[in-house]
């Protein structure tokens, strides 16, 4: 990798991007022609300014003084106005100043909503007193300190009341002491994620050039890209679906660090309110819709076939399209955020306030996107099912799946359930966001409460789509580091299923304090209670497996031993809300956000990642380096500790969620200790950490990829079959001529199906028994 | 002064008693499982006789996996038990409470006493980092009941001393009863703790107890 560096012509590319970065944050962006006011001064005359228009701002002094008043006098010279008093138009202005304000002193001129003033006179009629002159007066009280910027627009008009032949000139004028360039938020955000795309595309290109470093040619590469990116192959899609994953886990990570600078310190202003409402709003919906769904859809594409001894999904093509509504609904929901208006929602996008005007425009966008993912994941699911109930290796029954496909049959399931709900509601959204439907506005009769039922029945459910694959990869790790079968498997299976029926009726532990009936609030405290006695059956279960085993330590050990001991923090944690007394007080608290990642990170991504180092031999043929794991795996672990377990404290102190600051306990009043400011600044630190260890794993997958040991077909010696076929795995993935057969180690009786199975079977679509054409 | 109420605290630290024994016993069994029943050397001792495309022999003993579903659910209905009473208490509508009315928008909280007397409860103003803010005084002792409504969208009040939150919706009434008691006098701040647009942070308030 460093010889990279060696290379004169990489080092300029680095150069230039380096350059590119230092400079994006100081683009600012200022008023430009006399637009936007269409109807309240002129729009902008001419395509261009033009250097025939000269514009004038008099009356502004040397000195500035705090407060103080100032008439200033608007003139312009130039174009084709010419000085007859009595033409209808001769010209119209915009003045727009950074700080202080602005004031008409006559009915010639006009103040306008955001501020800056611009002439009268309106309409076709021309009955206004301020189109028909060259010069006008205006009053500017100045900030009480510092200075200010100016930007003035004029218009030459040529009198016909048509803008042909119009020109308009600019002028920017700075008064008194300028503030230092200040990187914005969205910059720095906008100059990272760009980044990022290079980054990409650096790797693909310099996997094609490994690929064959002799027969490297230009032209090949596109054909070798587009093969890739349009085949129906469900490793390919797996592949895509995993850096699009890993992609967005890195963006995700990057919303969260800026938003983690703003709350270092409180009173803080490196964002402003509207930018960090966008922040921690993209934060989740990236975090949840387009990295946990995607890697679980990587996964899941990968070994599911292989596993099942299937030669590949059932559904190829609808799977390739699972996959580009991903990408679309991703570049829907960022396009808000780069317009400077981006969903300020929170994930949860709570009604009525999505519908209301105080919302941005972005939350359309972002609205008509998650519904794209909707369809993507309605699809994969309906995929899924099939794969799993008509493609299962001779001889597999169901109770002879391994875990990881039996968890993620049930979180399929669970997601094609519930998704529909949110459906639903998105597409209400996106009406009364649009068309002016009032399915959600309070005064024309619309539920508030309508939105929240219909988020959480898809949200909660929502939560076990993504653990439950974590739970089956961990099955999966430990059983075979542990060299042990996984303890009591059919008690797996069942407290799967269990978690996937309970799961579905305990959403209204989100809505204690909504004003819900207090009926449904006792149901799902107790419904809430349960779910913890099938997780505790897991959590047990694989600490029992170990025993009498031979663990063999290696990355994906470490990582599954490490989600283990945060997984039951987790659990534990989140015994807390269903005490309908304690939720009260820790609802949208900093102890909530404490559970929720304890549960995403510590349970997910930890599983995800032990997951990441268990199957990279068998997808790329190559082993990964131990070394980099474990170095990723400490400083990972640790630093994802110092992140989240500091928030259970300030959540019981009372720190509430989403807030752009937070106030400490002043003379006057009591709000948060001085001592939660130092904690918010170790977070913020140990944040900037956590991001930083997880560059280990993607250079150990690049590394690795590229030059690792070779592996065998069997690196960790489990019996799954994804172990049987060579590593990486043929195309199609199972010879479908010559499937895999399931064995068994114990005298196995296959027995007459019960009650269940005779249903299913009758269910299915007969086998093709030969007789019936036409 | 600190946050969260009697209530919370009282049910807090019983759940901290279990948590903690549920963290130790998985713990000290992770610890120990992982690091006795490992491979001393690294190397692989094929325990299972685990061979791809072969279903394993089974492993399970139902005695243990029914003593780890039947333990844990008498521990979740005995915490359930307890967090239970609480509620009852929480929810209970008293019908000689005070009303004081709280309307809500964005991004300010407004508090009507009605016409009771200023010494049970009185509304004005205080500065609160630079911003004027409500400031609602109550008498310790007094039962009150907040008949809270919102103007535009869901905002909820955060009663940081008392430990209490709940929603304001636009067109409906949601209900909160507290009666402060002689250790809760003095003053708190008031958060809104459900999002409600790009002031949501500041949009505070001050609630006093006095004696």
């Amino acid at each position: 990798m460093l010889k990279a560096f060696r290379n004169p012509r990489a080092i300029a590319i680095l150069a230039i991007l380096l350059i590119a970065v230092a400079l994006a944050p100081s683009a600012q962006s200022y008023p430009f022609g006399v637009s936007g006011v269409q109807n309240d001064g002129c729009a902008c005359h001419g395509q261009s300014p033009s250097e025939e228009v000269v514009p004038s701002l008099e009356g502004l002094p040397a000195e500035l003084e705090g407060g103080a008043t100032y008439t200033l006098n608007i003139t312009f010279t130039g174009g084709p106005s010419g000085t007859d008093p009595g033409a209808t138009a001769l010209g119209g202005f915009h003045l727009w100043a950074s700080a202080g304000s602005l004031a008409a002193v006559d009915d010639s001129v006009k103040e306008n909503p955001d501020g800056s003033v611009t002439h009268n006179g309106i309409d076709a009629d021309d009955t206004g007193q301020g189109n028909d002159q060259t010069q006008w007066q205006v009053e500017w009280t100045a900030p009480s300190e510092g200075g200010a910027k100016f930007v003035l627009h004029t218009n030459s008009v040529n009198g016909d009341g048509t803008s042909g032949g119009d020109m308009y000139g600019r002028l920017t004028l700075d008064v008194g002491p300028q503030p230092s360039e200040q990187a914005s938020g969205l910059t720095v955000l906008a100059t990272a994620i760009l980044l990022m795309v290079m980054i990409t595309l650096g790797c693909v290109i310099w996997v094609f050039y490994r690929q064959s470093p002799d027969a490297f040619a230009w032209e090949n590469f596109w054909p070798w890209f587009s093969d890739f990116i349009t085949s129906t192959d469900h490793k390919n899609v797996g592949s895509l679906y995993m850096a699009n994953g890993l992609f967005f886990l890195g963006v995700g990570g990057m919303f969260a660090l800026i938003f983690r600078v703003q709350l270092a310190s409180p009173g803080n202003d490196f964002l402003t309110q509207d930018e960090y409402n966008q922040f921690f709003t993209m934060h989740g919906t990236t975090m949840i819709f387009l990295a946990a769904m995607p890697m679980i859809a990587g996964f899941a594409n990968w070994i599911v076939p292989l596993q099942i001894g299937a030669p590949d999904l059932a559904l190829p093509r609808l799977n390739a399209l699972a996959f580009w509504l991903n990408p679309a609904g991703a570049i829907l929901i960022f396009t808000g955020i780069f317009s400077g208006q981006g969903a300020d929602t929170g994930w949860t996008g709570y009604a009525p306030y999505i519908v209301s005007h105080a919302a941005h425009s972005g939350v359309t966008l972002w609205v008509a996107g998650q519904i794209l993912f909707v369809a993507s994941s309605t699809i994969s699911g309906i995929n899924f099912m099939t794969t799993f109930c008509t493609m299962r290796a001779p001889g597999m029954g169901w109770m002879n799946m391994p875990l990881f496909s039996w968890s993620m049959l049930i979180a399929t399931l669970m997601l094609f359930i519930s998704i529909p709900a949110f459906g639903i509601g998105l597409i209400q959204v996106l009406l009364d966001r649009t068309i002016g439907t009032v399915f959600y506005e309070a005064a024309a009769g619309g539920d508030p409460l309508l939105w929240s039922h219909l988020f959480w029945y898809f949200g909660h459910p929502e939560v076990y789509v993504v653990v439950l694959p974590a739970f089956g990869v961990i099955s999966e790790v430990l059983s075979t580091s542990a060299r042990r079968t996984i303890f009591g498997y059919k008690s797996m299976v069942f407290a799967l299923a269990g978690i996937g029926i309970v799961g579905f009726i305990v959403y209204g532990h989100h809505m204690f304090t909504s004003g819900m009936s207090p009926v449904l609030r006792f149901v799902t405290m107790l419904t809430t209670m349960l779910v913890a006695v099938p997780t505790g059956i897991k959590i047990f279960n694989w600490l029992q497996t170990m025993h009498g085993g031979s663990l063999v330590y290696r990355t994906h050990t470490l990582w599954a031993l490490g989600f283990l001991a945060t997984f039951t923090l987790g659990g534990i944690s989140g015994m807390y809300f269903p005490a309908v007394a304690m939720d009260l007080h820790l609802h949208e608290t900093y102890f909530v956000v404490a559970h929720f990642h304890y549960v995403f990170v510590g349970g997910i991504v930890f599983g995800l990642y032990s997951g990441i180092y268990y199957w990279f031999p068998k997808a790329t043929g190559r082993m990964m380096n131990e070394k980099l794991g474990i170095l990723h795996f400490m400083t990972g672990f640790i630093s994802y500790n110092l992140v989240f377990w500091p928030m259970h404290r300030l959540g019981i102190q009372g720190m509430p969620r989403r807030q752009h600051t937070y106030f400490i306990t002043t003379d006057e009043y009591f709000a948060l200790p001085a001592e939660a400011a130092d904690w918010n600044m170790m977070i913020t630190i140990a944040a900037f950490l956590f991001f930083a260890s997880n560059f280990i794993l993607v250079y150990n997958m690049i590394s690795s990829g590229l030059k690792g040991q070779k592996a065998p077909n069997d690196p960790w010696g489990g019996w799954s079959m994804e172990w049987m076929v060579t590593s990486p795995p043929p195309t199609p993935s199972h010879d479908p001529s010559n499937l895999p057969e399931m064995k068994f180690a114990e005298v196995h009786d296959d027995g007459e199906p019960g009650f269940f199975g005779r249903v299913i079977e009758w269910m299915m679509i007969p086998e093709d028994d030969g007789g019936e054409e036409e | 002064m600190e946050a969260g109420g009697e209530v919370f605290w009282e049910l807090f630290d019983v759940f901290n008693f279990w948590a903690l024994i549920v963290l130790i016993i998985v713990v000290v069994w992770l610890l120990y499982n992982s690091l006795v029943f490992r491979s001393k050397d690294g190397s692989d001792n094929n325990i299972d006789n685990f061979t791809p495309g072969v279903f394993p022999a089974e492993n399970d003993n139902l005695k243990m996996e029914l003593t780890w579903t039947i333990v844990p659910f008498i521990l979740i209905v005995y915490l359930t038990f307890i967090a239970w009473g609480p509620i009852d208490q929480m929810w209970t509508a008293d019908p000689d409470a005070h009303e004081v009315k709280v309307n809500s928008s964005q991004w300010s909280w407004a508090f009507d006493c009605g016409d009771l007397d200023a010494d049970i409860c009185e509304v004005s103003n205080i500065d609160v980092e630079g911003q004027t803010r409500p400031l609602l005084r109550l008498k310790a002792g007094e039962s009150y009941m907040f008949n809270m409504t919102s103007t535009d969208v869901t905002h909820a009040p955060f009663f940081l001393d008392w430990g209490l939150k709940e929603d304001t919706q636009p067109g409906m009434y949601t209900r909160l009863y507290h009666t402060p008691s002689t250790d809760e006098i003095g003053s708190s701040l008031l958060m809104c703790t459900e999002y409600c647009g790009k002031d949501h942070g500041y949009m505070t308030a001050v609630v006093e107890v006095h004696a």
